[in-house]
């Protein structure tokens, strides 16, 4: 098995523990798993060759919600960490953006004194800018907005409360 | 391929002789289902597995990472005696329906 059979086998494995963790199933499940996939993509790359052992996987996504082995009971970490980053990314970003649109304002009305003030959607956050004899300073706080955005976005995500499911309830279903 | 037949067939397999994944689907394109991927046989393994009709043990492998050999438990052997019977009384439905249809 040369190197490039090795990535692809790593590679098949990976997106197949990737779904796996999507769908909430346990670490240990999914090592059992991962274990027992690499080791058929061994063998199957010893007949066919790497290229069509994992051609004949299909969909790894698929393959994970075939196996049907979520757990009900098991919270969405990795996918509220995904969700949480990105829209704490994004409202970085906007109010970035807004507090770049506020600078250009203030630098174009030239004030003589310090002016300060607060962007509208982004409570908390807090814009300073005040001329010297050097050109200006500017002071930027950004508030507690995004961070509120991020975690609210992980906790829906993650769903949490999952983990208050009783396995024998979940198991009726 | 009909619903339960691949889970039928895998209790069949199994039955007859403790293997483990691959294997499996090289005996099933053997016997026939050429067009049957990895990418069912695996999760349907997975899925009989966690229904506690299928056991599994650890084998090394020379050849590389130790094989997940399955067996058939005893609620497998019942599912897969019940599964059998509901085969052959479809098997005998479907017979008669096309007999009637093709009397020749």
């Amino acid at each position: 098995m040369n190197v490039l059979d090795r990535a692809r086998i790593a590679n098949a494995t990976f997106s197949y523990d990737m779904w796996l963790d999507l769908r909430g199933v346990p670490g240990r499940r999914r090592r059992d798993l991962r274990r027992e996939l690499r080791a058929n993509l061994g063998d199957a790359t010893s007949l066919v060759g790497s290229r069509n052992a994992v051609r004949g996987l299909g969909s790894t996504r698929e393959m994970a919600a075939a196996a049907d082995v979520a757990d009900p009971t098991r919270p969405h970490w990795a996918v509220g960490f995904g969700v949480g980053c990105s829209l704490l990314a994004i409202s970085l970003i906007a109010e970035l953006l807004a507090t770049l649109s506020w600078l250009d304002g203030a630098i174009a009305a030239a004030p003589e004194n310090r002016v300060s003030g607060a962007m509208t959607f982004f409570p908390g956050s807090n814009l300073a800018y005040s001329p010297s004899a050097s050109g200006f300073n500017v002071s930027i706080n950004l508030g507690w907005v995004c961070l509120l955005i991020g975690l609210i976005a992980f906790v829906l995500a993650a769903r949490p409360w999952r983990l208050l499911i009783h396995p024998a309830a979940s198991r009726s279903h | 391929m009909l619903k339960g037949v691949l889970s039928l067939l895998l209790l069949r397999l199994v039955g007859d002789r403790d293997d483990y994944g691959y294997a499996l689907v090289v005996r099933l394109q053997g016997a026939g289902f050429t067009e049957l991927t990895e990418g069912s046989v695996y999760p349907a393994l997975t899925r009989l597995e966690s229904a506690g009709l299928l056991d599994s043990r650890l084998v090394r492998s020379t050849t590389g990472p130790a094989r997940k050999y399955y067996n058939v438990t005893t609620a497998g052997q019942s599912e897969a005696a019940r599964a059998l019977d509901a085969w052959v009384t479809l098997i005998a439905n479907v017979d008669r329906v096309l007999k009637v249809r093709n009397p020749s």
